[in-house]
Formats: C-alpha cells, sequence, structure tokens
C-alpha cells in the first residue's frame, strides 16, 4: 500500500540568489543525536571507531568526517551525526553502540540552509557572532550559537567558503528571511578592499 | 579630491555668487562637480566632500539655528561631531531626521535641510522672547518653578516647555530605511585615521596580525586634513591618503570609514555605527542606512585626537563665533574661508595657527588676541607674518552683532578697550584629549596640569592610547607613538612585533608649539558676575552664572552640576563644555580642577540612533515566528493567527456564514462534544529521556510516582520549583524500558528543558541519563470527540488494535500508518473526550492534517483552534498558564495530595511550609453566574456577597473564564479562599475594569463528565 502522507518541505526548495549569493534549502539529511551514557563511554568511542571508522570529536566545536558521514560535537558527550537521505543511519549507530548512547532521530528536528557564494563569510558575520576567518573557522569547526535571536549550528561546507545554518525546523522560515535580509543588505564596503 | 589650483588666493570661479566663501583649494573636496542642496527651502551650491556645514559657511550662511533654552541665534561652532550649536532636521516626510550635526552631514544633491527650534523663522524668532526670561530659566529651573501645583505640570508646564524649548521634530511616519548588524573580528583595532592611528595601523598590519582600522568621519587622515602640515617636505594629507592605499592592500587589514566606535564593553567588544548611506538621498535597494557593528578586539589602539575648547566670555555664542581649529579644517580640508575679517583669540600657541591659514586664504586679520602675558614668541612672528595687531594679555569682554558676529570688544593688558569689526572670531581655550572610550569602563581621568586637561589615570588593560588623546603634541611625536604602540599591541595579541618591514615613518620636523595658559574665563570673578550671559554649554544654554548658582546652591559635585544645570546633556554630552564648566566650578569654590574632579562618560559617545541598535529586527521580525507543521495548510483554510509565545497557531477556523469568533468557536467545541475534531498540538515541549536512571530523573523532578509506570503508558505529572510552587505540567509517556518521552506546557517548553539541564548538569550528575527536545521532530495532532476512534481507523495500519480494551485511556504506543510511515499514538484527553494525540515526523504534518480533513469528513469532522481549546480544558477544569502563574502550589490547584511522601523532589520541602498549604489559602474552584448571561472575566476579584467591593473583602480572583457552549453558560475558574469547602455558595463578583458586581456561584471546577466516562469510551 502507498503511503497516505506525503512529505512536505518547511521552506520552498527553489534557491534564493542575491547577486552571486545563494541561499537553498540543503537535501535532507538523515540526522540522529548520540547522548553518550556517562557509564559506557570509553565503550562508546571505541565502538564508534570500530564500526564507524569515525571518531566522536571530544574538542567542543569540532567535528569529524568519514566518508558521507559527519558528526558534530553538540554538548558534553552529545553528538549530531548526519548521513545522506536513505543511509539507514539510525540502524547503522543502533548496530554499532545503541547499548552505550540515546539514540534520538533529529531528521524532522532540524533544516539546513546553506548560504554559499561570493563573500558568504561577510553575510554571515550579520547573523552569527563567530569568527569566521580562516584562521579560527574551519571544514572541521562546529559552532552552536544565536543568528540573531534564533539558535543555529553553524558548519563551514566547503573552502569557497559556503555555511550551513541548521536550524530548527519550525523557525526555518524566520532564518530564512533574516539570511535573505542579511544578503540583501550588500556586501560592507570595508570588505571590498 | 584633489587640489584645483596652484595658487592658494584664487577664488572658484565657476561657483560664482552662489558660494562667495569657497576657496580654489580644500583637500577634502572635488570642486569639479556641483551639487545642490537647500537650506529652509533656499537652493545652494555645494561640491562632493563638503558637510553641510562647510557648505552653508561655503555660501555665507552663519545664522543656522536658534539656541535650546533661549532661542538665541547660534551658527557653526565645530568642524566635527562635537558640535553643540549647528543642529538641523534633514530630509523630510518619513525620513525627516532632527537634531543631525551640521558638520558630520555629508551634502549629497538635493538635500533638504532646516533649521529648527525657531518660530516662525530663523532671522525673526517670537520665542528669542525667552532670553528676556532669562532669570526664570536658570539653573534648576525645572525644579524651581514647575514645581506647585502639581496638577499643573501635565495639563500646563510640560506643554509650555515642550514648545518652547526642545529641539527638532521625529518623522511621523515609520522609517522606510533597514539598518542591519554585524560582527567583526580583529587582533587589534584601532580608532582614529589622523597620524597616530595611520602609524598604529601600519605598524600593527606588517606584524600580520588581523586590523581593523575605523574612522568616524568620510576621509581619512584626521588633522592632517584641517591643517597644513607638510611630511617629508609633502601635505600631510597626501601621506594619509597613501597610507590609506597601502592599508587596503594588506591582506588582513580592514578600513572602515564613516563607522564611529561609539562603546567599549567587556571582553575586548566595541559598538560601532557604520554610516552606510546617510551621505546619499536614499540607500540602494535593500541596502541599509546604517549598521551596528560589533567589533571583538584582541587589542584596541586609541586615537581618537582632542576636541578644542571655547572661551567663555561675554556674548561667545554669535554666529560667526568659531573654534580655531574648526576654521583650520574649513580653510585648508573644504575649501571655504568662514569670514573675511577674522580676530583670533587664543590662550595657546596653536591656536595661532589659524591667523596664517587664514591669512594665506585671503582673509584679513583684524586682530590676534593672545590672553597670555606676556605672549610667546610664536604669537609676535604670527602677528607680524599676518600683519595684524597681537594684544598680549588681552580679553574679549564684549561681542556685537544680532544675527551674525559684527564687532568685538577688547581689553587690552592695559584695560584699555578696542573695538573690532569682523565677521569671524576664532577661539581656542585648548584642546582636551578624546578618552571617552577610554572610560567606559569606569576609569576616571586626571587633571593633567601642564596639558590644561583630563587625561587617562590608568590605561585599562588591552587599550593603548596613541597621538593627541595620550597627550602627544606634534605630529612627528604622534607618528612615532602610533608606530610604537602598533606593534606593542600586535605583540600583546600574540603577533612577532620584529617582523613586517613597515615603510618608514614620515617627519613633519615644523616647530609645533602649543605653549597652553589656562584661561577658564575672559573676565576676572568680580567683572565676569557683572557681565553678560558668557556660555559654556552652547548646547543647553548654560552660562558661567549658571555654574556659580550651582555652586552657591550646594549642586557643587560634579555629578550634581550636571543634573543640576543639564550641562553635558544632549546629543554632544558637553564635548566641548564639560572641562570649562568643571574649571568654573573649581574656580567658584576656590578649589583646583583636580579636586573638582570630572564625570565620565557612558556608551554611546555619538548619537546612535534606535533603529540601528534594533537592525532588522522591527515590525513582524521583532521577533522570530516558529510555525507549526500544519501552519501552511491552516492559513490556507483562512484560519484567524494568534501568538502563543514565538509560536504562530491557529486561534479559531472561521466557516462561510460565521459573522463572530464566538459562532467559530462555539461550533468547534460543540463538533468535539459530539462528533470529532482536530487540533495541532506540536507546539507543546516534547523532550526525548533516555538511560537507565531516567525514571530516577522524572521521579526527582515530578511531585508524583513514576517507577511504576508501565511501558506503554502515559500518566500526568507535576513538576514544582525548589521553592514549592507549582512550575509546569503535563505527561510523560514510557516507550521502552529506558525511554520516555516528556510534554510540558508550550509556554514552558524552554523553561523545563533548562531546569532538566541544571538538574542533570549540576545536582545530579551521577545520573546516567540523556535527554534532549523533539519538540520540532514530531507532528503532533490531538484527535478529540466521540468518532475520533473512527477517524483513526481510517489512518493507523490494521494491524494496531485501536479498541478501548486493547489501547486504553493513557496507552502509548508505536504505531505505523497505513502505507508503513512510523508515528506515535498516545491516548490523552485536554478536552475531556475519547481523544488521541497522534505525532508523525515533522514533514508528514501538513499532510496528516489534509488527510484528517478527508477522512473525517463523513463524520463532520473540525479543525479547532486555541479559543475552543481553552474552552473545553475550561469545562473540564484543567489549569493551564493563568492558574500555573507562578504562584500557585498544587495544594491551590486542587492537586496537594499528588505530593508523594515516598520519595524525595524538587520543591517537596519547601512546599512543606504551613503557610503553602494553609486551608484559607485561595483555592481552584469552579464558577458560573447566576445568570448564565453575566459574562465573566478573567482578573475579576471575588467576593462574599454583599460585601463592599474593597480590599479588605477581596477573597480571591477569577484566573479564566469562557462562554460554554456546553454549559450553556458564563463559566469560570478562579482561586477562592477556602474553596473547595464552599460549593454551592453564591458570591460576587468584581470586575474593577468595567465596575460592575455579579453573582455567581462556587461550583466544583469540573463543569463537563465530572465522571470522566467519555474518556474512558
Amino acid at each position: 500500500m502507498p503511503d497516505i502522507l506525503s512529505p512536505c518541505s518547511p521552506i520552498s526548495t527553489e534557491p534564493c540568489r542575491v547577486g552571486g549569493l545563494t541561499l537553498a534549502l540543503a537535501p535532507p539529511d538523515e540526522t540522529v543525536s548520540i547522548g553518550g551514557f556517562r557509564n559506557s563511554l570509553p565503550a562508546l568511542h571505541e565502538a564508534a571507531l570500530q564500526a564507524l571508522g569515525a571518531s566522536l570529536p571530544q574538542t567542543p566545536g569540532t567535528a569529524t568526517r568519514a566518508q558521507d558521514l559527519s558528526i558534530l560535537w553538540a554538548g558534553p558527550n552529545q553528538w549530531l551525526a548526519s548521513a545522506p537521505s536513505g543511509s539507514g543511519l539510525m540502524e547503522k549507530l543502533q548496530a554499532a553502540f545503541g547499548a552505550h548512547a540515546a539514540l534520538t532521530d533529529q531528521t524532522d528536528s532540524r533544516v539546513t540552509l546553506t548560504l554559499s557564494g561570493p563573500y558568504a563569510h561577510v553575510i554571515a558575520a550579520k547573523l552569527v557572532p563567530i569568527d569566521l576567518h580562516p584562521r579560527c573557522f574551519g571544514l572541521s569547526s562546529v559552532a552552536l550559537t544565536l543568528a540573531g535571536h534564533i539558535p543555529v549550528i553553524v558548519v563551514q561546507r566547503d573552502l569557497e567558503p559556503s555555511y550551513n545554518f541548521i536550524v530548527f525546523r519550525s523557525l526555518v522560515r524566520s532564518l530564512h528571511h533574516d539570511i535573505l535580509a542579511a544578503m540583501q543588505g550588500g556586501i560592507p564596503k570595508s570588505e571590498q578592499n | 579630491m584633489n587640489d584645483l589650483s596652484t595658487s592658494p588666493m584664487s577664488r572658484t570661479g565657476h561657483a560664482g555668487k552662489t558660494q562667495p566663501m569657497r576657496l580654489a583649494r580644500g583637500n577634502g573636496i572635488n570642486g569639479d562637480t556641483t551639487i545642490r542642496f537647500t537650506f529652509d527651502g533656499r537652493v545652494l551650491e555645494a561640491h562632493p566632500g563638503d558637510t553641510l556645514a562647510s557648505a552653508l559657511l561655503a555660501n555665507g550662511v552663519r545664522l543656522v539655528g536658534r539656541s535650546f533654552k533661549y532661542h538665541r541665534p547660534r551658527g557653526i561652532l565645530s568642524a566635527g561631531p562635537e558640535e553643540p550649536n549647528a543642529l538641523v532636521e534633514l530630509r523630510d516626510g518619513a525620513r525627516r531626521e532632527p537634531n543631525s550635526r551640521a558638520t558630520v552631514t555629508e551634502v549629497f544633491d538635493g538635500l533638504a535641510a532646516t533649521s529648527q527650534n525657531r518660530w516662525p523663522g530663523l532671522k525673526h524668532d517670537l520665542l528669542g522672547a525667552n532670553s528676556l526670561l532669562a532669570p526664570v530659566f536658570s539653573a534648576g529651573f525645572y525644579y524651581k518653578t514647575f514645581m506647585w501645583p502639581a496638577s499643573f505640570w501635565e495639563k500646563v508646564y510640560e506643554p509650555i516647555i515642550r514648545r518652547a524649548a526642545g529641539l527638532g521634530r521625529a518623522a511621523d511616519d515609520a522609517d522606510p530605511d533597514s539598518y542591519e548588524k554585524a560582527t567583526a573580528f580583529c587582533d587589534v583595532l584601532v580608532v582614529g585615521s589622523g597620524p597616530a592611528g595611520l602609524a598604529a595601523a601600519r605598524a600593527a598590519a606588517g606584524t600580520g596580525a588581523r586590523v581593523i582600522l575605523c574612522e568616524q568621519d568620510s576621509l581619512t587622515g584626521g588633522r592632517l586634513r584641517a591643517e597644513q602640515t607638510v611630511l617629508d617636505g609633502r601635505p600631510g594629507w597626501e601621506w594619509a591618503q597613501e597610507t590609506e592605499q597601502y592599508l587596503r592592500a594588506q591582506p588582513e587589514v580592514r578600513i572602515m570609514t564613516r563607522t564611529c566606535v561609539f562603546g567599549r564593553y567587556d571582553g575586548g567588544c566595541y559598538g560601532a555605527l557604520e554610516r552606510v548611506a546617510d551621505h546619499v538621498a536614499v540607500p540602494q535597494a535593500g541596502q541599509p542606512r546604517q549598521r551596528l557593528w560589533r567589533i571583538v578586539a584582541g587589542q584596541c589602539i586609541l586615537a581618537t585626537g582632542g576636541i578644542e575648547r571655547p572661551i567663555v566670555f561675554p556674548d561667545n555664542d554669535r554666529p560667526g563665533i568659531m573654534l580655531a581649529g574648526a576654521v583650520r579644517a574649513y580653510v585648508n580640508r573644504f575649501g571655504v574661508v568662514p569670514g573675511h575679517q577674522a580676530v583670533i583669540y587664543a590662550n595657546n600657541d596653536d591656536g595661532l595657527r589659524t591667523a596664517v591659514d587664514l591669512h594665506d586664504a585671503g582673509a584679513s586679520i583684524a586682530a590676534i588676541i593672545d590672553s597670555r602675558l606676556p605672549s610667546s614668541t610664536a604669537a609676535q612672528v604670527t602677528a607680524r607674518r599676518v600683519g595684524a595687531p597681537l594684544f598680549a594679555g588681552g580679553a574679549i569682554v564684549k561681542t556685537s552683532g544680532h544675527t551674525g558676529l559684527k564687532a568685538v570688544q577688547v581689553r587690552d593688558s592695559a584695560g584699555q578697550t578696542h573695538r573690532l569689526a569682523c565677521d569671524l572670531l576664532a577661539v581656542s581655550g585648548g584642546w582636551n584629549p578624546d578618552i571617552a572610550l577610554a572610560t567606559h569602563h569606569r576609569m576616571h581621568p586626571v587633571y593633567d596640569e601642564v596639558l590644561n586637561a583630563f587625561v587617562v589615570s590608568s590605561v585599562p588593560a588591552g587599550l593603548h592610547i596613541a597621538g593627541f588623546a595620550a597627550g602627544s603634541l606634534t605630529t612627528d611625536a604622534a607618528l612615532a607613538q602610533g608606530d610604537a604602540l602598533g606593534r606593542t599591541a600586535a605583540q600583546a595579541a600574540g603577533f612577532d612585533a620584529a617582523i613586517g618591514p613597515a615603510p618608514a615613518l614620515p617627519r613633519a620636523g615644523q616647530e609645533e608649539g602649543y605653549a597652553i595658559a589656562p584661561l577658564w574665563h575672559a573676565l576676572d570673578r568680580g567683572a565676569a558676575k557683572q557681565a553678560g550671559r558668557a556660555f559654556i554649554d552652547f548646547q543647553n544654554d548654560v552660562t558661567a552664572k549658571d555654574v556659580s548658582l550651582a555652586a552657591r546652591e550646594g549642586f557643587w559635585a560634579v555629578e550634581h552640576l550636571k543634573r543640576y544645570t543639564t550641562l553635558g546633556m544632549a546629543t554632544d554630552q558637553g564635548k566641548t563644555a564639560n572641562v570649562n564648566a568643571l574649571a568654573m566650578m573649581a574656580w567658584e569654590r576656590g578649589r583646583t580642577i583636580a579636586q573638582t574632579g570630572t564625570t565620565i562618560v557612558r556608551p554611546p559617545v555619538q548619537p546612535c540612533a534606535i533603529g540601528a541598535l534594533a537592525g532588522t529586527h522591527r515590525g513582524r521580525h521583532f521577533k522570530p515566528h516558529r510555525l507549526p507543521p500544519t501552519h501552511d495548510w491552516a492559513v490556507e483554510t483562512g484560519c484567524v493567527l494568534t501568538s502563543n509565545g514565538i509560536w504562530q497557531r491557529a486561534q479559531w477556523y472561521p466557516r462561510p456564514g460565521e459573522t463572530s469568533w464566538q459562532e467559530t468557536v462555539n461550533r468547534e467545541v460543540r463538533s468535539v462534544r459530539s462528533s470529532v475534531g482536530f487540533c495541532d498540538v506540536t507546539t507543546l515541549g516534547k523532550i526525548d529521556i533516555q538511560g537507565i536512571d531516567a525514571a530516577t530523573l522524572l521521579e526527582r523532578v515530578y511531585v508524583n510516582a513514576w517507577r511504576k509506570l508501565p511501558v506503554g503508558r502515559a500518566r500526568y505529572g507535576l513538576m514544582l520549583r525548589e521553592d514549592g510552587f507549582a512550575f509546569d505540567d503535563g505527561t510523560t509517556a514510557r516507550l521502552g524500558e529506558n525511554h520516555y518521552v516528556m510534554t510540558t506546557t508550550t509556554a514552558n517548553a524552554g523553561a523545563v528543558m533548562r531546569h532538566l539541564e541544571f538538574c542533570h548538569q549540576c545536582l545530579w550528575p551521577e545520573l546516567d541519563v540523556q535527554f534532549i527536545s523533539v519538540t520540532d521532530a514530531w507532528a503532533q495532532i490531538a484527535v478529540a470527540g466521540p468518532r475520533s476512534r473512527d477517524v483513526l481507523r481510517e489512518i493507523i495500519d490494521d494491524s494496531f488494535d485501536l479498541s478501548n480494551e486493547a489501547f486504553g485511556y493513557m496507552g502509548a504506543a508505536h504505531v505505523r500508518l497505513r502505507g508503513g510511515v512510523a508515528g506515535r499514538l498516545f491516548r490523552l484527553s485536554f478536552s475531556g473526550e475519547l481523544a488521541y494525540e497522534i505525532a508523525v515526523p515533522a514533514r508528514y504534518g501538513d499532510a496528516l492534517a489534509r488527510l484528517l480533513m478527508r477522512v473525517g469528513a463523513p463524520y463532520g469532522i473540525t479543525p479547532y483552534g486555541t479559543e475552543a481549546l481553552g474552552v473545553m480544558r475550561i469545562e473540564k477544569g484543567h489549569p493551564a498558564g493563568p492558574e500555573l502563574n507562578g504562584q500557585t502550589t498544587a495544594h491551590d490547584l486542587g492537586m496537594g495530595r499528588m505530593l508523594s511522601g515516598r520519595k524525595d523532589f524538587i520543591g517537596r520541602v519547601m512546599a512543606q511550609r504551613a503557610a503553602l498549604s494553609d486551608a484559607a489559602r485561595p483555592t481552584l474552584v469552579g464558577l458560573k453566574p447566576v445568570n448564565a448571561g453575566d459574562a465573566l472575566v478573567a482578573g475579576a476579584h471575588l467576593l462574599p456577597r454583599g460585601a463592599p467591593a474593597s480590599a479588605a473583602s477581596d477573597q480571591g480572583w477569577i484566573s479564566s473564564s469562557a462562554w460554554s457552549p456546553t454549559v450553556e453558560s458564563w463559566i469560570g475558574l478562579g482561586f477562592l479562599c477556602h474553596g473547595a469547602q464552599r460549593h454551592g455558595e453564591i458570591i460576587a463578583v468584581h470586575n474593577p475594569l468595567a465596575g460592575t458586581v455579579t453573582e455567581a456561584r462556587v461550583v466544583p471546577p469540573v463543569f463537563v463528565d465530572p465522571e470522566g466516562s467519555r474518556l474512558h469510551a
């Protein structure tokens, strides 16, 4: 029997362009939060390495990647793992260390907006109070912060640089508005030396 | 922006009559282009690079505004942000902006400027009569004159004062422009781009440090543009321009012009305002008018220079009396000579340079008045060079010219007075280092007897001060100090100061004397008392006599002086006034200036528009909106939305033909009670809790017991705060052996999450438990009503047994929907009917609402909003926000017996305080008006029947009320003393807002199905 429900995107999938900048809804990943149980942390880290080939980053503000899997530090003994849709991430993690961590499906909880194009870092600086200079923030960085009034997780996607803003689904339209407003606000002259 | 002519003496031909005071050259002016602006409707010409002040002066306009209290004619005093007088309204319509300083307003083609604080016109201002009432407007006049009778204040005094005083008019309409905020990071922030700032930025950049150079002006160079300083044989401003270009080519340097650093905050944070589009008529589409920067800097170098002081003498406020340094700026940078016949009055050598610059520009110098006796060699050389008489030890005792200076009266050192015709008086009382930013962390400046100014007492950590701000008197010294501190700061930020071959420093090599001698009033004390008004604070019309009066009346502490006389208030914050006033106070009290002390300043150092502080967060976007998964569908149906915190929820769903919200809500309630309805309840907080200690956590945060809750069941729980009062309630379901999902109220979702984090991180870190919010992960919809099971049968996979026997009240289960979507089903009821809450991954929420409409159609299904939800929960007596208001206890809510005696939990001990379960406390009751149609209003007070409507007879209040279509009466929930024992009693309901008293019967707080049989159907 076909599904009686079809999924609905929380915001238009059509990218918005302002000058060379683009704001787009990223394809929905599968996302699982990992909350390590305090009594089995060594086993958890070991199992992650063995089964995923990736370590659960222990330093705040850092992320690890292995093939399609990315693991973001999300709090003390908490991580957010993402992999492309259809990769069966929850099952994989369950099999790897289901006994050592609370695994919670966050696929529908959060939505990712991608900001890309020249000066994306300048636009991002209008939203988050994070030093995005290459000396301070890179591909293995993650920031849990506020974009204006909206809690976001920021990661740098590539060296272009472009950024992913991971936001609670219910807030994505407000964040989309705020990023778009920042894009329309232009590149400060002092950045265009 | 180049020299247009090799001859500084020749006037530009093309400007013709419209710019009679324009010179051929001006290092900051593009004379090739002419633009037009209006002042009080008069069309005038200017050049790009002009400020409104320089353009007005170029056109011979001296009278620019009227003063605040006395409506005295005023002109332009300064050439910078310290301007107290030349305040105008800019633009018109919704963009009208009052109190704009003409000295920092860049002229653009089409700019409309209007003088303010005058009626009917600038030249003939009737309120100038205020001047005659001067005795009334003396220091403290607010407190003395308008004290009595009190009732006159709002109706009589205030409107009069507002009309007579006050500054410009704000726009009536909303600001059409946008503003934004941004954050920037650097290793070294340099504030100010004069010689010290440029040298500092250059040196710091050479080490590889990230440098931000902020300049509030549109051009870099600072005083190098205002003076004829020569560096290595070339004009100083050319070096500034070259250095700016050099810096712009450095990869880690950022130059921000038109950006005022207005505040210094904790942790190396600085606030700065960038005037992005103030210099154009209308910002580019979408772009902001101004941008508020938060700059996070490892180190900061203040190279903010100084602010010149006027001299206090009688009638020192006429248009045409200007600061000497400002006159040089107009001549050298703007190519404007502010007068044909000038007198220079100074107590230092720096001010005398004005005579040379004016003379070289073609003005004639009527006299140089040097307050020093004997005067300096420089003064004598200068006087000879410009061919002007020198009055050593002279003083100006009087000036004349009603709307513009015509003459000054000079008293020479022998006591003889001389009348000198002139249209410009350039004054210099010395310079104050601009150290405002250094005082934002409560550093109290100290008085330097040599410099005759306040200087920093101790340089705060992370801050360095260079150039005149640090007391460096010459260009060479400023360059050297900036260069050295640039390296020092970079080193402190972790860079190697030895690397980086910065270009060699240029040398001025000129004699730049200062040789200041204190001069706080032109006259001696006795003469000063007899003389006319000598202004100290031009913006607030505070005179020397006002300061004397404040001293006599005991307001001699500097903080009192400020508040009593209004000294140093408003847009200029007394930048040109404060030190003169402190000196005057010291003089009055026979103390030194050091003993008198100074006030310190708070941010912002320059006015900052509220719009810039708000940024993009205005109007609809003041706060973000959270949208539930069914939002789009609900809006499509034409629902009315309401805010629930930042959530936007459907309040009711009107149908065609319904004429009032009440009609709609009644239908929604009846539909649920008789058949079926549904409501998006995604907004309730949902917290996923896992771990072997999950049950222990629940036991400790809830008042009731959780260990024995079986898997597959949910339970109502109540949380207390540590102080024993009710905090939040909701249901928690057990989904697995060590897996629970907790729900909270919509309003407290964040607060409960914080509470759990606090409990886990601080109180019981030993608990092996993890939790995370899943509020956004699940679309949760309540399906309620006697036909709800029939509707769900169309949706839930057949393999799940929905029968009452298999899935009873408070059941919780993982379910599959037809076709396979995994969801959760809870048999919970807020409405009191047979009801379910079905949860699906949020992406399916929209489709679920549409599906419910389709499969529920045969049963007449209706979506219902928060109003119907509220009516039904009141009908069932369920407490919500108005009852869980932070002041009620479990006992008050009728839940005292839920408090477990067999375990410890948060709030247990404090809840046992006798006062919290006192039988006399108001406790939850139901209320029904004796006449069903008498509206009950939340907030109304409950009184014994027949008692007077007074606080003494107050026995409680109504917390929630609604018209119940089920009971066909108004109903209410409320708190009443001894409430539980008073069911059946008739009491009085007093609504103090409407002034009504009606009667209501106290009833149990459950109006519908008190046995709960519908729940269990």
